[in-house]
Formats: structure tokens, C-alpha cells, sequence
């Protein structure tokens, strides 16, 4: 019987203990739980960052943010940290949260993804939220048990915290004005590393791609007036890019309603829109028809240096 | 009510103590039989009426069987039920097969509207029940007379639904005593249940979204995304089942029940007579002992015994033609094994090799089992072949849950075969118990059935 209680008694404590103590860091398991706070919780370790990407996964996929750092600092006499925030999951209220967030640090420079997968509609859902209707009186038992439990106890409310890969994630807050971690945010680990060995590949296959320089005065429709509502307050420099992607969506991705919505966007903050997504990329280059696989992002990341370089000096 | 939810865990307790709280054997296995019948209910609650009419036929028949010892008692309580189990399971699929029939040539005829039904686990308790009329029949198990005892037998809640099939002879005299509460039993069970619940959550329902995706998908799946999801399928059917088996045999642990071990590590058969031996073991012997045996077993027609004992095992999978070509490719391999004297020579290399021989033929007549119609599993064989051309990428996921799968087996496989975890250190027992109640927890949003309700 001696060893049924010890036994029990142990496990009981210990997760006495384990929530006792998460509920005194919330804030880290809140950020393990949830890529974009964890993006969050990780700009705020890297304190000397001076420009940081915005967007979803597209973003993610297309820019290597220490190959960009790399390029530039070689390129200019400036020195620069750049940090990439695009996070794959993206919605319109995630996405609004990330700038605003941003625009209370002391990042100077903010390169924003403007694809439609930026606007759309969603809320602003963390994974540790309730995933259950706040109106429980006519869910079954089940979900207002787990809902009780949910919004009790920091062990099931974090409970994502707990998977193997969260011990990792620890590891990048901490780490993370050290190493670049964003390999760890995007699929396919080891090609990365793979391709990390390899030369940027040859700029020849995308020669092609020339951005869609926008900087009109012209207006559009009004897409981004929440957007530039927002971003008309803030006095660091922003620039808007659109990645490039497959050619068989270019259609779809490149249209002229955007164009339009576009200049009223660089008319109304006085900036540029470079949109690449007019030219549609070769397979080899991407993982799928929106997102680029880790040689696409070599070649990317190089012409986007060449091409924002004049502007972030200005910038910086 | 499932295994992996909330609403499970608080009638078990309840269940538990009160079962504790009292020494009599009446009112132990009246709360037994009642808390089951309450289970059940909760689930779907007309399912009760089949089970309950079930009951009390099987309850009076056993009697019969036992006071005339006639054959021809036990063939009219075995038709019934038999008959039973075709109605709710097969009459849809018999009815479109005769339709299909009729159709093709010239006659035709419809399919009638009417709400299709299987009450769950209706596969696992008719089988259960038919040994048990054998057995009287057989006189190797003596009549259960109390009819309290006789429904813990037939429906306790642990294995209601999904087994282990369990055997008269080992399960019924447990019933009949009063057990003593045993602290190491009790905390075998814990541990049984949490091991059970890992296995299920952590890797069979991640997987399942991958296979899910595959399945419905082949044409998108290139060479090796193929391989990995036919691996990944093979590690869900698994993972599913042996996760459902263990927790059912921690829920009877903590009740101081023994419920028969129903996994034996199959993916390291090194022959398909052997695989059979460690897979679902408990309906293996079920097919072996009462109908391999009945049907003459390797007395005349061995063959021919096989080939129908392995037919109708696919066909108890379910009603489709898939599973039953799934059940004769089963038998064929066996059958083959049997006639070709075909022996390498015994050393770890050749061992190693058979297994590898062995794990790939059974995920390749998994395609049958897995594929919604041949069509699928046609497509899904092009796809094994490398016909399409795809870019879509595996998941890190998929690689990641195959490997946790195979790390579970390298440390922990062994010790839900036997009490081992009972001699490990207090340290080592409450780690791995935290590590498995972490694990659960953060993996516990997919709420998904055990997929061997449906059989």
C-alpha cells in the first residue's frame, strides 16, 4: 500500500508544482504554445534588431533573414539585424496584432508582406485559447468539462507547451540573439541544412523577376485602409513586398484590383510596393505553387538585398 | 463515452471506489454489470435493447446447452446469434452485392431507404459469447448460473467494445471471488491506462491525418510519400488497437482483473503465421479454437480450413469485399507458407530479412484493409509504384511521429506484456508516468474514435 501512496502522492505533487510554476512564467508558456508569440517573446530578446519582416508563411519560405543580413552588411558600409516575424497560420487579426506589436519596439525598418492571405478574415486565436464556444449551455458535457479544466488549470490551458518540440522552443527564446531559428519554423529541416552547404544558385533562371515598382499618387480602392490607418501613426520606415510564385497562379496572385489597391497603399504612407508576384517562378525553386523551397529563398533573399538595399539605408 | 475523454475518466473513478468501498461480491459485480450497461448507454442508448435481448437469450441458452448437452441447442443459439451479427453488420452490403447482381443483368431493382445501424461492438461481444456457448458445449467451462456474473462476462465496460476477447475459463472465475485490493495491481493499471492512452493520442490519431490525406489523395503522393503513409498506416492500425487493448487491461487491473495480453510487437514476425500469432491475438485464437477447429483443422482439408478461417476473419473486419480480399490474401500467405518448405538459414541477418519480408507484405495487403474500394487500392498501388509525379512534401510531422513510434517500442513495448513496471525505481515509475500525462496532454486536442469500433 506504501508504494501505491508514494507513488500517487509523488505524481500529485509534482504537478502541483509544474502548476504552481507555470502559472508564475504565463508568459513563456504562453509563447510556447503559439508561433507568433513565441516570434514575439523572441524580438523581444533580440533588443538590437533595426528591421523585421511581416507576413505569413509566403514570407517565411522567401527570405532567409541571415543570408539578408549577410548580403546587405557586405553590400553597404551600415550594419544591419534584421529579424524575420512571418508566421505561417496568418489571418488579418494575427497579422494587425504582429505590426502593431512591432511598431512599439525599437525596430526601425518594417517590411510588410501585402498577399491577400494577410486580409483575411479571422480572429485573433492563440493555440492556448479555448477552442470551444464561450456559450456552453448547449454543448455537451464533455466540452464543458474540458472547457472547466481549460480556463483552471495553466497545465491544460499551456498544454501545448508540453509537447517535445516546446523544449526546443524554450531553447530559441533564449537563444535567439544568438542563432537564427527560422529553419525550425518552416518544413523540410534537413534540406535546409542541406542547403545551407550550398552556393546561392545562379541568378539566370530568375532574371526574370523585376519588381512591379508601385509608387503612384493615384488612389485605388480602399483594401488597406484598416492598414494604413494604422501604420500612418508610426514613424519608422515601412516598405511592402509581395514574394513571387509559381507561374501557373501568377494570374490569380497578380491581378490589376491589386495594382490599384496597391497605389493607394504607397500614395497614403508615402512608400513603395515591390511586387514580385508578376512573374511567375520556375519548380525548382519552390516547395509548392505559393511557397519557395530553401534554393528559391537563396535566390530571393539575394534580389531582394539588391533591390530594398538604397532603402533601408535610408532607413537605418 | 471514450477512453480518452473527460466524462470517461470520472465514472471510472466513481465505478472504482464504490466498487472498492464494498466487500460483497454481489453488489461488486452488480455495479459492474450496471455501470457497463450505463456505458454502453451513454454512447447510444437504443444499442441497449440489442445488448440487452442478446443477454438474456445468451444467458438462457447457456443453461440449456449445459443442462441437455445438445448439439442442437447450441447450433440454434449460435445461428441466432450469428444471425445477429449479419443482420446489423451485413445485410446492407449482402442486399447491394444482390442488387448489384440483379443489375447487371437486366433486372432492375433499387436500394430501399432505411437508416443503417451497427450497434458498437456488436463483432466483439457476439464472438465473445459464441465461445463461451463452445465452451458449455465442449464442457471445458462450467454454466454461469448467477445471471449477475453472466453480464459482467458479456459486457464489462473495459472490453465491451473493442476486447480483448475474453475466454470464460480464465475470465469468469475471477468474477466469482472477491478479489482483496492489491496497491501494485491498482498501480499497474494506472500506468497500463496511461501507456494506452499515449499510444493512442500521441501516435495513432497524429498519424491518422497523414493517412487520412494519403488515402483520399494517392495520386498526389509520390514514391516515397506513398511508402511513408502505407508505414504510417501500419503504425496507426497498430498503435490504435494496442493503445485500446492496454487500457482496457489497466482498467480490469485496477478492478484486481486479468485481461489476456491482445499485441505481441507483430511488426517483428518473422513469418505470417507468426505475425498471427502476436496480432490481435486474442481473436487469432478465437478464429483457431472455434472455427479453424471446428471446420476439421489439420485433421482433413488443412488447406482448405485456412484459407476459409482466414476468408471470414477478413469478413468479421468488415462488410466490404476489400477486407475479404484483405482476409484471402492473409490466407494465401499462410497457406503458401505451409506447402513451400522454404528455410533460411537461422542466423540474426536471415532473421532480420524475414522480418523485413514479413513487415512489408502485411503493409501491402494493408492498402485492402485501409482503401475505401478496390479503385482506392488500385490507385494506391500506383502510387507505391511511383506512377505520379507529385510536389507535394511529407510532413517533418509524419517522420517525427514514426520515429517516436519506434522509440516507444524500444523502451517501453516490453513493459506492457508483463508486471515489470512494478520493479522499476519509484523515480523511474512516477518520470515515465509524468512523461505519458504530459505527453497525452499536449497532444490531446484530435477527438477521434477508436477505429476498431467500427468491427
Amino acid at each position: 500500500m506504501k508504494g501505491l501512496i508514494k507513488y500517487t502522492l509523488t505524481i500529485v505533487l509534482v504537478l502541483i508544482g509544474i502548476e504552481v510554476f507555470v502559472s508564475h512564467n504565463q508568459t513563456y508558456f504562453k509563447a510556447l504554445s503559439d508561433k507568433l508569440l513565441l516570434k514575439l517573446e523572441m524580438l523581444k530578446k533580440r533588443e538590437d534588431d533595426q528591421l523585421v519582416f511581416i507576413g505569413s508563411s509566403k514570407s517565411l519560405d522567401a527570405i532567409d533573414g541571415e543570408l539578408f543580413n549577410d548580403l546587405f552588411n557586405k553590400a553597404s558600409p551600415q550594419r544591419l539585424k534584421s529579424f524575420n516575424m512571418a508566421t505561417a497560420g496568418q489571418n488579418k487579426s494575427r497579422f494587425f496584432y504582429t505590426i502593431q506589436k512591432v511598431l512599439h519596439s525599437p525596430v526601425k525598418i518594417l517590411i510588410i508582406e501585402i498577399s491577400d492571405v494577410n486580409f483575411i478574415k479571422g480572429d485573433l486565436r492563440f493555440s492556448n485559447d479555448s477552442e470551444l464556444n464561450q456559450n456552453l449551455e448547449n454543448q455537451p458535457l464533455e466540452d464543458k468539462l474540458t472547457s472547466m479544466l481549460h480556463d483552471h488549470l495553466n497545465i491544460v490551458k499551456y498544454r501545448k507547451a508540453f509537447k517535445p518540440k516546446a523544449i526546443l522552443r524554450l531553447f530559441m527564446i533564449f537563444t535567439s540573439n544568438v542563432f537564427n531559428h527560422d529553419m525550425w519554423f518552416r518544413s523540410n529541416t534537413i534540406k535546409q541544412i542541406i542547403s545551407k552547404l550550398q552556393p546561392i544558385p545562379n541568378f539566370d533562371p530568375l532574371k526574370l523577376i523585376d519588381p512591379k515598382v508601385i509608387d503612384s499618387r493615384s488612389f485605388g480602392d480602399d483594401k488597406f485602409i484598416d492598414l494604413i490607418e494604422i501604420l500612418k501613426k508610426s514613424n519608422k520606415k515601412i516598405i511592402f513586398i509581395n514574394p513571387p510564385v509559381a507561374a501557373k497562379v501568377v494570374e490569380r496572385e497578380c491581378s490589376n484590383k491589386n495594382h490599384l489597391s496597391y497605389k493607394s497603399l504607397s500614395s497614403e504612407l508615402n512608400t513603395k510596393v515591390y511586387d514580385y508576384s508578376c512573374t511567375g517562378l520556375n519548380k525548382e525553386f519552390l516547395r509548392d505553387p505559393i511557397h519557395l523551397n530553401a534554393l528559391g529563398r537563396k535566390a530571393f533573399t539575394k534580389i531582394l538585398v539588391r533591390d530594398l538595399r538604397v532603402e533601408i539605408e535610408e532607413g537605418l | 463515452m471514450l477512453f480518452n475523454s473527460i466524462t470517461f475518466l470520472i465514472f471510472h473513478l466513481i465505478c472504482l471506489m464504490i466498487f472498492w468501498s464494498t466487500k460483497s461480491l454481489l453488489m461488486r459485480n452488480t455495479l459492474l454489470f450496471t455501470g457497463s450497461l450505463f456505458f454502453y448507454g451513454w454512447y447510444y442508448w437504443p444499442g441497449l435493447i440489442v445488448l440487452g435481448i442478446s443477454i438474456l437469450f445468451n444467458y438462457y441458452f447457456s443453461l440449456k446447452i449445459a443442462e441437455t448437452n445438445s448439439k442442437k441447442i447450441l447450433s440454434i443459439a449460435v445461428i441466432a446469434n450469428l444471425a445477429s451479427l449479419s443482420f446489423f453488420k451485413y445485410s446492407k452490403f449482402i442486399l447491394d452485392n444482390f442488387i448489384t447482381l440483379f443489375n447487371s443483368v437486366g433486372v432492375e431493382l433499387t436500394v430501399p431507404n432505411y437508416n443503417y445501424w451497427l450497434p458498437l461492438g456488436i463483432s466483439f461481444y457476439t464472438f465473445q459469447i459464441i465461445g463461451y456457448l463452445v465452451d458449455i458445449y465442449r464442457k471445458e467451462v462450467e454454466v454461469e448460473k448467477d445471471f449477475v456474473i453472466f453480464g459482467v462476462f458479456k459486457c464489462f465496460y473495459a472490453q465491451l467494445i473493442a476486447g480483448p476477447i475474453v475466454r470464460a475459463k480464465e475470465f469468469l472465475p475471477q468474477l466469482r471471488r472477491v478479489n482483496t485490493f492489491n496497491p501494485d495491481q491498482f498501480k499497474l493499471g494506472i500506468y497500463y491506462i496511461l501507456a494506452g492512452l499515449s499510444i493512442k493520442i500521441v501516435i495513432a490519431d497524429t498519424v491518422s491525418q497523414f493517412v487520412d490525406f494519403g488515402f483520399s489523395n494517392p495520386e498526389k503522393l509520390s514514391f516515397l510519400n506513398s511508402w511513408l503513409t502505407l508505414y504510417g498506416f501500419a503504425v496507426q492500425i497498430l498503435s490504435d488497437f494496442w493503445g485500446y487493448s492496454t487500457i482496457a487491461i489497466g482498467i480490469a487491473y485496477m478492478y484486481g482483473l486479468k485481461l489476456p495480453l491482445n499485441f505481441n510487437n507483430p511488426y517483428i514476425a518473422t513469418s505470417i503465421r507468426d505475425f498471427w500469432r502476436r496480432w490481435h491475438i486474442t481473436l487469432s485464437f478465437w478464429l483457431r479454437d472455434y472455427l479453424y477447429i471446428s471446420l476439421g483443422g489439420n485433421r482433413k482439408y488443412r488447406l482448405r480450413n485456412l484459407m476459409i478461417t482466414m476468408t471470414l476473419g477478413g469478413l468479421w473486419h468488415g462488410a466490404s469485399w476489400n477486407f475479404i480480399f484483405w482476409g484471402v490474401g492473409h490466407g494465401l500467405w499462410l497457406v503458401l507458407e505451409r506447402i513451400i518448405p522454404f528455410k533460411l538459414p537461422r542466423n540474426k541477418f536471415y532473421k532480420f530479412l524475414n522480418q523485413i519480408i514479413v513487415f512489408h507484405g502485411v503493409c501491402l495487403l494493408w492498402v485492402f484493409f485501409r482503401a475505401d474500394d478496390f479503385r482506392n487500392a488500385f490507385n494506391y498501388f500506383q502510387s507505391l509504384l511511383g506512377s505520379f509525379e507529385s510536389s507535394i512534401k511529407i510532413s517533418d510531422t509524419l517522420i517525427f511521429q514514426l520515429i517516436l513510434f519506434f522509440l516507444f517500442i524500444l523502451f517501453f513495448e516490453k513493459s506492457l506484456k508483463d508486471e515489470r513496471f512494478l520493479k522499476w525505481s519509484l523515480f523511474k515509475q512516477v518520470s515515465v508516468s509524468l512523461l505519458f500525462f504530459f505527453l497525452i496532454n499536449s497532444y490531446a486536442s484530435a477527438k477521434l474514435d477508436f477505429i476498431y469500433f467500427v468491427f
